[in-house]
């Protein structure tokens, strides 16, 4: 079957976009321990790039199917199953096993990015009560006034504070 | 007024108070290698100064400082970081016990390799291909005898494997929960002792550390969260009811469970209720006994039984180097002795369900033309609900659509058309119990589409359907015997083997077909021992679309068994590492709240010893002003 042979190179393809995107998503793991704002912003900014590609593919991938549902499957959602039943092909494992070995590389990119989300909500809110933290410990008795300025000398402020 | 000897009890209090913070950064200093220990600190406070309001105060400016005292010592430690380890800490038990379990499966099926089953599987395909081609040697039949030998001995070996890891989890399962037990009693002891600390007005940071760290390991065990809003009663709890309360401890239990072959069940010890389990290392045993295990049981099971049923089912058709026919292959084990397929489900010594594993219709159809007639099959979902389910078919449908709208429902019995040509259903495993396993739960037709047509049952309507909660009711369905299989006996392929005729006599594998002499309407004569054609059709089965459970071919159901355990290890692997990550970046956060700084310690020291010395020289300068007055009075 024709359509076989143009999804074929499209699944190609997007296995090896997820896979730039997956080594982009390990590195900003390292970036977010480190607190590498810079790094970080640099990292995302290439991701999109790869995102516009994964958007072109798609689109050609929809193309190839659309096609396939007027050379005879139903209409609505249509599996690579589906799609591969009709095929008469001889490559349809061959189909079938990057069919497989793209939802993994899929799964994968969403494990590890949901990884590095919570990574990014545990230090934001880290700091974010170290920050109001310092905001309320702007007392008189810290040593310092709201302005931030020394009046007293400090008797031990300490972040964080928290006895447990 | 002041007293004389005021000086020197200001300058031992600064003695005292920097002998003390002195102490405090020597403990700090001695764990800073210590993971569970938060760093202390000493909160020096003014003392209470002279006067307080009264009318006998003394007439004279204050108020006038007494010198230092040590207020508390405090440990610094942030909620926020222990929530959330303990939060992570139970997902990553939960990861990694599924990982360390999944990765055991998989060397289980020891794919891919030459011991495994795809390529014993594919190694019985090819002797019935060989078979085909020289069916009247006697070595191609011994190939094809120890083919099917190995084949069934490796689903035997997989099966026994599998079943030891689900046994190895619940035993795990009950020494967990002894576990918890333990590490909440010492919890319990902890808060006992905290509370008398602080009765008496001190801060127990030590032992409050030692609780911490047991509640941080109790979080890799189980679903934990943790109340401190009440400061004399601390709370754990597992999915809101009270593991630690204070100074109560609720114990948990492992009770065997009749409902789930005799398997832990994790309850309340007084209530004996059900804990809430969601997450931790005993989550993780339990979706993998009951979830992962008990899928690949039945899996293995459901491989053996669809494979054992259909190589019977071509290979009874055939014939014989030595003239038999209609043997099995395989041995077919039934769940009763009873041939009508009654069967006693519930264990109270009476039969109560017919038992009947596939049903293949009498009359020979053409799958791809238009059936031309109308009307609604009900089935019965296999859950536990017992839901029907109805699927209408259309006189423009061809039978594969019909098959198709059947198989996509997902319902607990699948259709196909068999090697004769015939409209087959057969049953998969339930997902309610295992004991409903390969059970036909409904079949009913308010038209003619399995009665006239197929020739499945006898009469349409809800007074011809077949329900298995009926027992005899076997006498509704149409098909010859010969056509039904009685469900197996449980896990068939803990005992899976080649039929004992094959096994003593090489000569009884049907590698010939037959054909009906004498108009009988029966295949009564051997077509001769040098007719493959029969062997053909069984290495056919291969490529068959048979709907081995839901996947078409054995291939596909074998191929589809191991990309998801594949898959199910490699999400384990990278959860674990995404939470091994997490973890990592808390304990730093962790770390710079409250972790030893040994520069910031030694700066701390040599200012407490500056704080003692200079409180020294106080008491020493008073002592000489002591000394003046004392002269005085000498006249010196």
């Amino acid at each position: 079957m024709d359509a076989l042979h143009h999804i074929e190179p499209i699944i190609k393809k997007e296995i090896a976009i997820y896979n730039q995107l997956l080594a982009i998503e390990e590195q900003k793991k390292d970036a977010i321990i480190a607190f590498n704002g810079e790094q970080l912003f640099l990292f995302s900014k290439e991701q999109e790039k790869y995102v516009h590609e994964l958007e072109n593919l798609e689109a050609a991938r929809q193309k190839v199917l659309n096609n396939a549902t007027k050379q005879g499957l139903q209409q609505g959602n249509i599996s690579l199953k589906d799609f591969i039943m009709i095929a008469s092909a001889n490559n349809t494992e061959n189909v079938i096993l990057l069919g497989y070995e793209l939802k993994k590389k899929i799964e994968k990119f969403s494990r590890l990015y949901e990884g590095n989300k919570k990574l990014i909500d545990d230090n934001m809110e880290f700091f974010n009560i170290i920050l109001s933290s310092l905001r309320k410990a702007t007392s008189y008795e810290t040593g310092y006034g709201p302005e931030g300025l020394a009046i007293r000398s400090a008797s031990g402020a300490v972040l964080m504070n928290k006895t447990v | 007024m002041n007293s004389t000897f005021m000086g020197i009890e200001i300058g031992k209090r600064g003695l005292l108070a920097h002998q003390q913070a002195l102490h405090v950064t020597g403990h700090n200093i001695s764990n800073a290698a210590n993971e569970e220990y938060s760093r202390q600190r000493v909160v020096i406070t003014a003392s209470d100064p002279l006067y307080v309001p009264a009318l006998n105060r003394a007439q004279q400016p204050g108020t006038i400082g007494q010198g230092a005292e040590v207020q508390s010592i405090e440990r610094i430690r942030d909620e926020f970081i222990d929530d959330r380890i303990m939060v992570e800490k139970q997902a990553f038990g939960y990861w990694k016990t599924r990982n360390d379990f999944i990765y055991q499966v998989e060397m289980v099926y020891n794919e891919p390799s030459d011991q495994s089953i795809r390529s014993r599987l594919d190694a019985l395909w090819e002797g019935f291909q060989e078979l085909s081609k020289y069916p009247e040697e006697r070595s191609t039949r011994e190939v094809v005898k120890e083919k099917a030998i190995a084949l069934a001995n490796e689903v035997k070996y997989v099966y026994g494997k599998l079943y030891d890891l689900q046994k190895q989890a619940n035993r795990q399962i009950g020494h967990t929960v002894e576990q918890i037990n333990e590490y909440a009693q010492t919890i319990r002891d902890l808060n006992e002792r905290i509370l008398k600390a602080e009765a008496l007005g001190d801060n127990p940071n030590d032992l409050k550390d030692k609780r911490d760290a047991l509640i941080e390991k109790l979080s890799q065990l189980i679903n934990i969260s943790v109340s401190r809003t009440d400061k004399d009663e601390l709370i754990v709890y597992i999915g809101g009811e009270n593991l630690v309360q204070g100074e109560v401890f609720r114990p948990l239990v492992a009770m065997e469970d009749p409902d789930n072959n005799g398997m832990y069940k994790v309850l309340w010890k007084q209530t004996l209720t059900d804990v809430t389990i969601q997450s931790g290392e005993l989550a993780g045993l339990i979706s993998i006994r009951d979830g992962v295990l008990r899928q690949n049981i039945n899996d293995v099971n459901a491989f053996a039984i669809n494979l054992a049923d259909l190589i019977n089912e071509v290979h009874r058709d055939g014939f014989g180097k030595n003239n038999q026919t209609n043997n099995n292959f395989f041995k077919h084990i039934a769940v009763s002795d009873n041939v009508e397929g009654n069967f006693d489900l519930n264990n109270d010594g009476i039969n109560d369900v017919t038992a009947l594993f596939k049903i293949s219709g009498n009359n020979k159809v053409d799958a791809s033309a238009a059936i031309g007639i109308t009307g609604t099959l009900t089935f019965v979902k296999n859950n536990a609900m017992d839901q029907e389910i109805k699927i209408n078919y259309y006189a423009t449908d061809t039978l594969l659509d019909v098959i198709k709208r059947v198989n996509d429902a997902k319902i607990g019995v699948v259709g196909y058309i068999n090697h004769n040509s015939q409209l087959a259903f057969k049953a998969t495993i339930a997902e309610d119990t295992d004991k409903k396993n390969f059970i036909i739960r409904h079949l009913e037709d308010s038209g003619q589409l399995l009665v006239g047509y197929a020739g499945i049952l006898k009469e349409s309507g809800p007074q011809g359907a077949f329900d298995y909660r009926r027992v005899d009711d076997i006498r509704k369905i149409i098909a010859s015997r010969e056509h039904i299989t009685i469900t197996p006996m449980f896990n068939p392929a803990s005992y899976m083997d080649i039929d004992d005729a094959i096994k003593y006599d090489i000569d009884s594998i049907a590698a010939a077909k037959g054909k009906d002499l004498g108009g009988t309407g029966d295949y009564n004569t051997s077509n001769g021992v040098g007719d493959g054609s029969n062997a053909l059709a069984l290495a056919a089965l291969k490529h068959k679309h048979a709907m081995i459970d839901s996947n078409a071919t054995f291939n596909d159901f074998y191929t589809s068994l191991i990309s998801r355990i594949g898959s199910q290890g490699e999400e384990a692997k990278d959860r674990i590492a995404s939470q091994e990550t997490l973890l990592k970046n808390l304990a730093n956060l962790r770390e710079s709240v409250s972790g030893i700084n040994l520069d910031e310690e030694m700066a701390n020291m040599v200012q407490f010893q500056h704080g003692y010395n200079a409180s020294a020289r106080v008491i020493a300068m008073i002592d000489r002003m002591l000394e003046t007055i004392i002269k005085l009075g000498q006249g010196v």
